[in-house]
């Protein structure tokens, strides 16, 4: 009868909720998720692969200057741009760049943002 | 006598009104159709695509497989693994590549999640229009069990971005998945449960509204799940299979009434097929390769001067695209045909007509249709 309900309400009152709080807690991200990216600027050529492949043009190669006086290029990766499709992982010939487990994409500032 | 009810209803005075429904309703979805009303009745309906236009053919023509790849899932939002699977099969037919026995399995069993996710969030989209909220909450809480799957093998959870690519698969399967997804095939069963009894005030609302016919589904071009409710047998997998489909045993459900009720019937049928489909699969995936060895995932390659057209069996309907290749790394002209073109405008603004008014979330969610799709 339609009572039935009554041991399923008793039943859900003792269970943790199904959702987390987020930001402080979040669900276990598996591994290959396509999240923020890591980029290493030792491993990088300047080749500008990921720049190429990049669907949505969210990757710029500009000049940074090094330690030592001298100009390289290094990609400017701007995640609103970003579709996270890890092509420009898929490309790098160093692995200098990759996409990580993190999701929180919150930022105050804009270089918070464009890296 | 006349009463004050009749009045309204049959519109004696003729007058007339006209407003819109959508696109900003909760009820449609970004799409919106002109309405003619005399009194609660429709007189005249007029759909009005364009609102999600975003020039996917347009696009294409300046990006290339790789690029095209990762854009291809945003054709529909409620099914991005279908269209990425179509793009991948329209560069193969194209440029003439094989691909692994074990990237076959993975693509079917990846599409027919994809095909229950998407019918899971349509009985949800259709239980809110009737009015039933509890519906739509139990539909989305279910679907995100299959979204978990995906999140896993894809590295997303609702956009793969390419992950079925022309070649074979972006990446190997996780270890154990098939024990996750069986589990998750437990929860869409329990979900299942829900949608089968068979709720007195769902039906009433539903049954004998916006019947369509068998002469006029085909008449107006109805393709899926539209056309098999009103009784006519036709399915793609069936009828001109791609993948594995051949060496899959299942049914093609057919109902006859043809009503709002019927294709929601059809949807809870098909969507036990597609388990069974899964569960035969899951023993069954080959060791080997994933990708196809002349492929390097990120290198695109000249697309030779042919032309190819693939169709294939998406949640909603038939799904083609026609890919034209010039010996040039872009594509010279893509031609996407979305299944909810003919099911929002011809069949939509038919079964609108003598409609009443309160019938117009119901008999539009009925279709399955996906704005995203129809403007693309």
């Amino acid at each position: 009868m339609k009572l039935k309900i009554i041991p399923k309400l008793i039943a859900n009152l003792f269970k943790k909720p199904i959702t987390v709080r987020f930001p402080k807690q979040s669900f276990d991200i598996p591994d290959g998720y396509r999240g923020k990216h890591s980029f290493s600027p030792n491993k990088c050529l300047g080749c500008g692969a990921c720049a190429r492949i990049c669907p949505n043009k969210a990757i710029e190669m500009v000049d940074i200057k090094q330690k030592d006086g001298s100009i390289k290029k290094q990609p400017k990766i701007n995640l609103s741009k970003c579709c996270f499709c890890g092509l420009c992982e898929n490309v790098c010939p160093t692995k200098a760049i990759h996409l990580t487990k993190k999701i929180p994409f919150t930022g105050d500032t804009s270089p918070d943002i464009i890296k | 006598m006349k009463t004050k009810k009749d009045t309204i209803i049959n519109n004696s005075k003729n007058e007339y009104q006209e407003f819109l429904f959508g696109p900003a309703h909760p009820g449609s979805g970004n799409f919106s159709v002109k309405i003619k009303l005399g009194g609660e009745k429709v007189v005249l309906a007029k759909s009005d695509p364009g609102y999600l236009h975003r020039g996917f053919e347009k696009l294409m023509e300046y990006r290339n497989i790789w690029q095209n790849a990762a854009l291809s899932d945003r054709i529909c939002v409620f099914e991005p693994l279908a269209w990425n699977l179509l793009f991948a099969e329209a560069i193969e037919k194209l440029a003439e590549i094989d691909i692994p026995e074990k990237a076959k399995y993975v693509r079917v069993i990846l599409i027919e999640l994809s095909r229950i996710q998407s019918h899971l969030i349509w009985f949800g989209a259709f239980s809110s229009a009737s009015g039933f909220d509890t519906g739509f909450k139990i539909a989305l809480g279910y679907r995100d069990y299959i979204l978990d799957i995906f999140s896993i093998i894809t590295g997303g959870r609702v956009y793969p971005t390419g992950f079925i690519c022309p070649g074979g698969l972006r990446r190997d399967l996780p270890a154990k998945i098939e024990d996750k997804i069986l589990k998750v095939l437990d929860k869409v069963n329990e979900a299942i449960f829900y949608f089968e009894k068979e709720d007195p005030v769902f039906k009433s609302r539903t049954e004998n509204i916006g019947v369509l016919k068998i002469d006029d589904a085909i008449r107006l071009g109805a393709t899926g799940q539209v056309l098999r409710a009103s009784g006519f047998l036709q399915d793609i997998r069936k009828d001109d299979p791609y993948e594995i489909y051949k060496k899959i045993d299942f049914n093609i459900p057919v109902l006859k009434q043809g009503d709002a009720y019927s294709r929601f019937k059809l949807g809870i049928l098909e969507v036990k097929e597609s388990i069974k489909i899964i569960k035969q699969l899951l023993d069954k995936i080959p060791n080997g390769d994933f990708l196809n060895k002349n492929i390097k995932i990120g290198m695109p390659f000249i697309l030779p001067k042919n032309e190819a057209y693939v169709r294939n069996e998406t949640a909603r309907g038939e799904g083609a695209i026609y890919i034209k290749g010039d010996g040039t790394i872009n594509p010279y002209r893509v031609k996407i045909k979305g299944p909810s073109f003919l099911h929002l405008i011809p069949v939509l603004e038919f079964l609108l007509k003598e409609a009443e008014i309160a019938d117009i979330p119901i008999i539009y969610w009925s279709l399955n249709g996906c704005p995203a799709d129809m403007d693309r």
